[in-house]
């Protein structure tokens, strides 16, 4: 177990400098921080001052070889655009992200998982099919379209919930939290919505063509004869092997929407991270793209291992060697 | 069971021991206004950007303030400088306001002042433009200030407008990263709080010297998705919103409790073409065909701008044939937008020897400006029916600065200037002063424009203290740059404000959008 720990912990430090390089190697083709930042009819003299003061006077090679040296002293540099240190930015934005993105998931997994088992159990019903063509209805909807509409009808049209924004918060330990506050919680309900119909639609058809799979199997028509209960044969024996490929998929998404829910953090204007990464692009903020990109590559390795771990306390077969 | 009872309840008591609750504010004797992004800081010498400017407004003072009507014209107020004398062409003397205190309580004096011109001068991030004609700043005494220019300046005052001023003492006792967290100004508005891409909070200064602010706190929301933006103003969450997208103007106008009022922004939007050099990189076969004026002439006849604002704007730009907008120095009057002319303009192509037309490389942006790609391929479908074939080469937005910058690789680009500074002086040095011949000049020069007669007028316009010979230089210049079709003006924006009903509040076409202290709430 320690050993496999010390392995994933030196491939996530191989991942990281590998994409952190490629990072760099990419935003030194995005445009020109200076003249983005100046206004556009700053000076030769303005935007050649605002290039040194940012460490762009000198060539891409000393400039990387500097990013390595503060890197290994844990500094990834300022911000270009608010001159505060990029991993600053990023935690400061991190607990409003985590929060419709935890809220999210937990909703999909709350309605996905049953009804994915109920759906693999009765394949051919009306109801079966009916849920599953909505999740597909729910797979093809884009986001940004569903979140303007959960807005309109929900704000606009009824007024009974909040268009954006996060409301009355409550500081815990310097985190501004919504979910602790009734107003904070009513504008946490639409983005949260708009977050998990996807998730909630992807996993229900995991888990129903895992339940489907090993249904079939002889150990679950041996538990039958047995005289197990349906109700425990389907959700103590079937869907504990069915949940495998489920839990891969909740992870990564999981990861996925931490730092890329940008398109759901712009429609309800909720101060995320996503947006931090969407904004910093278009204006080349560059340290905080490579600590961004730096943390996300770090996020995945991290949940990777945890899903790995995860397998184990589901199926025991499964060796971590 | 009862484990996991223990805990929750152990973590519930965590949780409120480091909780602070915040005070709610009464939502009656607040205006909340919905802007389209968020401050990039609140250092008011550090930046020119639009979102912290509407911080600096509010929390500081000029040294003069403009003063809008509705037309959006301006006059110029005293503000912290109460009068301002010239006693030679480059040598000002500036009277202070006294017995006016800084939020923390110092007084404020001429020092402040020449700390304030200095910080802006030491700014590598864009807040240098402000006071790029002031040489130096001397205190002769607590409320005297001596202002040197580089050059004769006719228009100092314009710039003592967009001139903000912070305390020295606090900069002193704080230092840099103090004043980025709280800053301290004299301005009819406290800054409370700033929470990134969340809400800016602004209380209102009850001691403040002038008039007393009505509006008792002033919070400002980056909604930057332009549907939200307006759904947050039709459910009555905002009050106030900056450009209402064209499609929802009649939806917003038609509200009950919402109106818009829509005024001519500060930005022309115009296409710049390379005039000038004998080989241009956007055109392949030879000798650059705009080097001959007729060939220019149609080019900008072929341009049917009114149907252009109709289809792509839905009526809400204003035609134009020059950059400076109306009101702003360098404006004339008699110059209308070039006439809608096709049989004409294939008629000069055919005499310029372009019977069939020709084919050039046309740099746009993409998402820069508002409906830039759907303006540019308009124009294009203009252009082509009369044989000019523009290659649309889109470029990224963050990327578009960069590439047209050099003026080496661009033909021709898609472009905006803003005048609302209220003078085109500085636009028209940058832009079509000759390259590489004065220093500071002709930097933005992206087309390699040149003409010395257009040189020798900017110079004088530069060179003089007297606001009339200026204006009437720069007017020359505005008719010189016209006849020469040496730019192709297409239209003026329009900038649309959503607001609630019973709000008074005057538009301003300017960079500081918002001075929450002119507004009332009924």
């Amino acid at each position: 177990m320690l050993f496999y720990v010390i392995k994933r912990f030196v491939q996530m430090i191989i991942v990281i400098a590998i994409v952190a390089t490629i990072v760099f190697i990419f935003v030194n083709m995005l445009g020109d921080p200076a003249v983005l930042l100046l206004p556009p009819e700053a000076s030769p003299e303005e935007l050649a001052k605002a290039r040194a003061a940012m460490g762009l006077d000198s060539s891409p090679w000393e400039q990387y070889k500097l990013f390595v040296v503060n890197v290994l002293h844990g500094d990834l540099g300022n911000s270009f655009v608010f001159r505060e240190p990029a991993m600053k930015l990023i935690f400061e934005r991190m607990p409003a992200t985590l929060e419709i993105v935890v809220l999210a998931m937990f909703i999909a997994a709350l309605i996905a998982i049953p009804l994915g088992v109920y759906v693999g159990a009765h394949p051919n019903t009306f109801v079966s099919r009916s849920i599953l063509s909505l999740s597909l209805l729910c797979i093809s909807m884009p986001t940004f379209w569903f979140g303007i509409v959960l807005i309109l009808v929900f704000s606009v049209q009824l007024g009974w919930l909040p268009s954006s924004g996060r409301g009355e918060v409550i500081i815990v330990w310097g985190m501004r939290l919504s979910f602790l506050t009734w107003d904070g919680i009513k504008h946490l309900i639409l983005p949260a919505i708009t977050l998990a119909v996807q998730q909630l639609a992807t996993q229900l058809r995991l888990t129903r063509a895992g339940m489907m799979e090993v249904l079939r199997q002889d150990y679950i028509k041996f538990a039958k004869a047995k005289g197990v209960s349906p109700h425990d044969v389907l959700y103590g024996h079937a869907l504990k092997n069915a949940l495998i490929p489920v839990i891969t998929v909740y992870g990564l998404e999981f990861g996925g929407l931490v730092v890329f829910a940008t398109i759901t953090e712009t429609i309800f204007a909720w101060p995320g991270m996503g947006k931090l990464l969407i904004d910093s692009i278009n204006i080349s903020d560059r340290p905080v793209i490579i600590a961004y990109l730096m943390l996300a590559s770090m996020l995945f390795v991290v949940i990777n291992f945890i899903v790995d771990i995860l397998y184990t306390v589901v199926d025991p077969r499964i060796d971590l060697r | 069971m009862k484990r996991i009872f223990i805990l929750m309840l152990a973590v519930a008591m965590l949780v409120f021991c480091g909780a602070s609750a915040m005070a709610a504010p009464t939502r009656a004797e607040t205006l909340v206004i919905g802007t389209t992004g968020d401050a990039t800081t609140i250092d008011p010498h550090a930046s020119n950007s639009m979102w912290s400017n509407n911080i600096t407004i509010n929390v500081f003072d000029p040294l003069v303030r403009k003063v809008f009507d509705k037309e959006g014209k301006f006059t110029l107020v005293p503000s912290l400088a109460t009068k301002w004398e010239q006693k030679s062409d480059t040598i000002w003397i500036l009277t202070l306001r006294e017995g006016v205190k800084f939020h923390n309580g110092d007084p404020f004096t001429a020092d402040d002042v020449v700390f304030s011109i200095k910080r802006y001068k030491d700014s590598t991030t864009g807040g240098a433009g402000f006071v790029q004609p002031i040489a130096s700043a001397l205190a002769l005494d607590t409320y005297k200030v001596q202002i040197r220019t580089h050059a004769p300046y006719a228009i100092l005052v314009l710039d003592m407008a967009d001139i903000y001023i912070s305390s020295k003492k606090h900069f002193e006792k704080v230092g840099e990263e103090g004043v980025l967290k709280q800053p301290v100004g004299t301005g009819p508005y406290k800054f409370v709080e700033w929470i990134k891409e969340d809400h800016i909070t602004l209380d209102a200064n009850d001691k403040y010297w002038g008039t007393k602010p009505n509006i008792k706190r002033a919070i400002m929301r980056p909604l930057k998705n332009d549907a939200t933006r307006v759904a947050a103003l039709l459910s009555g969450e905002v009050d106030l919103i900056y450009n209402v997208p064209v499609r929802d103007i009649d939806r917003v106008a038609r509200g009950a409790n919402t109106e818009v009022k829509a005024i001519p922004g500060p930005d022309v939007m115009h296409i710049n073409i390379d005039v000038t050099r004998q080989k241009t990189p956007g055109y392949k076969n030879g000798k650059n065909p705009f080097l001959d004026p007729r060939v220019r002439e149609a080019f900008a006849i072929a341009i049917d701008r009114d149907s252009i604002i109709r289809n792509v704007y839905g009526g809400h730009a204003y035609p134009t044939g020059q950059l400076p907008i109306p009101g702003a120095y360098g404006y004339v009057e008699s110059i209308k937008p070039y006439p809608y002319n096709p049989e004409k303009a294939r008629q000069l192509l055919k005499e310029a020897g372009y019977p069939n037309g020709f084919e050039f490389v046309w740099d746009v942006p993409q998402q820069r400006y508002f409906n830039d790609g759907p303006c540019s391929q308009a124009i294009a479908g203009f252009l082509a029916k009369v044989g000019i074939k523009a290659k649309l080469n889109m470029i990224p937005s963050n990327q578009y600065l960069s590439y047209i910058n050099p003026g080496d690789k661009t033909t021709a680009f898609y472009g905006a200037s803003g005048t609302g500074k209220g003078d085109i002086g500085y636009w028209y040095n940058r832009m079509f002063y000759t390259r590489d011949k004065k220093e500071g000049a002709g930097g933005s020069n992206r087309t390699h424009y040149s003409n010395p007669t257009v040189d020798k007028l900017l110079d004088e316009a530069d060179s003089t203290a007297d606001v009339k010979v200026r204006k009437a230089k720069l007017e020359e210049v505005t008719k010189i740059l016209y006849q020469d079709y040496a730019i192709i003006p297409i239209y003026q924006y329009e900038e649309p404000y959503g607001l609630v009903k019973g709000l008074d509040f005057t538009p301003r076409v300017d960079a500081f959008i918002f001075d929450v202290n002119t507004m009332q709430k009924k």
